[in-house]
């Protein structure tokens, strides 16, 4: 069995949680409701089709009918459709092809745009309110500190390979280089083309 | 319900399996029936419970496969609880129309009760009905799925005759059944697990170990992917393929009407 349906099952999951859940995102999945959408990318061999319902979203990678909207574009674009403003400027780069209705695509950003992504949310009916906030603050903290702490040891890893060690280049030396390589590039260019004038002549 | 009689003395006595018993054929319906009824109020669960969720993911391969588009009329034959039969309400829209069909009263009413409350109205009817007498005119459905529920119909060949009629032309059918694993090993866990553990789970949860144990025994006497490949061919459907699930403990057959 291929990993499609996983994948499927997954983002219909995801996007259930996130888009079909909160009250306030009603009129907004309204406008949307017994739409297709379709997205292909470049990264997976099935699109994936967004099928949107009064109730859920289902996600299927074969739909053999007609789609209102099919959007070809990469997997690391698609965060990008969160913000409405950017869709123009997307497609003018070429990173997002539209074909068929472009009100869908624009619609599905709004919504992604409205939802928020809170995960104390999804522990509050677990653990109660202020225990969920208080580990979602906690998670998020832990997480700042786990990025500075690999920032910092990347830093340390480069000092002590390009200062300690010695065994590669600083980025200023680095940058040194390659100017050097542009100045002896142009100089290369300035000498062949005299010596193409001295040979005319 | 139309139940089939048989039509002479001599058939009465023909035989068919209940899991690893051999029964009379029109005693068959009745205990699976019995199996069914016990096991309603706690089909879903158990479900995820014996396969560990990943029923969910055959089910959906089958909806993938089943190429619905909208305004098309699609018949859940033995749809149980309903799973399939709630997305293919929203895939076939306003248009369509999805017949939930089943022999058994009590999962009809367990699947009609759980479907309303998730708001799957409008497009959906509940039919109890006979697998092997579809009550439906000639040329009716788009496409047949019926998914975990062959292996309990008494007389296989003449289901399948009776989807096919119902079906219209270039309409499918898909079989979602278990089957045989395709690796030895696999096999061997397989049995382990479903004539061991399954039984036990059945009797913790659902407080009744026979009707787990009847569910492995059927899954062992239901015929094998190939086997069954050649009876949906021999009732008439054309170009049909299977696709092996989880190694093959579960297959999806697909086969058309032309």
């Amino acid at each position: 069995m291929r990993l499609t349906p996983l994948i499927t099952a997954g983002l219909e999951t995801a996007l259930n949680r996130m888009l079909y859940r909160d009250r306030s995102l009603k009129a907004a999945r309204q406008r949307l409701v017994g739409q297709v959408l379709t997205l292909r990318l470049e990264e997976l061999s099935h699109p994936l089709v967004l099928v949107f319902s009064e109730q859920q979203l289902d996600v299927l990678s074969d739909w053999q009918d007609s789609s209102d909207c099919t959007v070809i574009t990469q997997l690391k674009t698609l965060p990008k459709l969160r913000d409405r403003q950017q869709l123009t400027s997307l497609i003018r780069s070429g990173e997002l092809q539209v074909e068929g209705d472009l009100q869908v695509v624009q619609r599905f950003s709004a919504l992604i745009d409205l939802a928020e992504l809170d995960p104390a949310e999804y522990l509050a009916p677990w653990i109660g309110d202020i225990a969920a906030q208080g580990v979602s603050q906690a998670a998020q903290r832990a997480l700042r500190l786990l990025r500075g702490e690999v920032a910092r040891r990347q830093d340390y890893l480069g000092q002590t390979l390009t200062e300690e060690w010695r065994v590669a280049p600083g980025a200023l030396e680095l940058a040194w280089f390659s100017e050097e390589v542009d100045a002896m590039e142009r100089s290369l260019d300035a000498l062949t083309a005299r010596l193409a004038q001295l040979e005319a002549k | 319900m139309e139940q089939v009689k048989p039509m002479a003395d001599e058939s009465q006595q023909e035989t068919t399996h209940f899991g690893f018993q051999t029964v009379a054929k029109s005693e068959k319906a009745d205990k699976v029936a019995d199996v069914f009824h016990s096991v309603a109020a706690k089909y879903d669960l158990m479900n995820d419970l014996m396969s560990f969720g990943i029923h969910r993911i055959w089910k959906r391969f089958t909806i993938d496969s089943s190429g619905v588009r909208r305004g098309q009329r699609v018949l859940d034959l033995a749809g149980g609880t309903g799973d399939l039969t709630a997305k293919f309400s929203r895939l076939v829209g306003d248009t369509g129309q999805v017949v939930l069909a089943d022999i058994n009263s009590s999962m009809l009413k367990m699947g009609r009760d759980k479907l309303r409350n998730l708001g799957v109205v409008g497009n959906v009817s509940y039919v109890q009905a006979n697998a092997e007498a579809l009550p439906f005119p000639d040329n009716y459905f788009d496409c047949i799925t019926i998914s975990f529920g062959l292996r309990n119909v008494t007389d296989k060949e003449k289901a399948l005759a009776s989807m096919f009629r119902v079906l219209k032309p270039g309409g499918r059918l898909l079989v979602l059944e278990f089957s045989k694993p395709v690796l030895d090993p696999l096999s061997k866990a397989y049995d382990a697990y479903s004539f061991h553990i399954l039984p036990r789970v059945g009797q913790l949860v659902a407080q009744d170990a026979e009707s787990y144990r009847y569910l492995a025994e059927s899954i062992r006497m239901h015929p094998d992917q190939e086997t069954l490949k050649a009876m949906m061919n021999d009732a008439g459907f054309e170009n049909t393929t299977y696709y092996n699930m989880t190694g093959g403990i579960v297959a999806l057959h697909r086969g058309f009407k032309f």
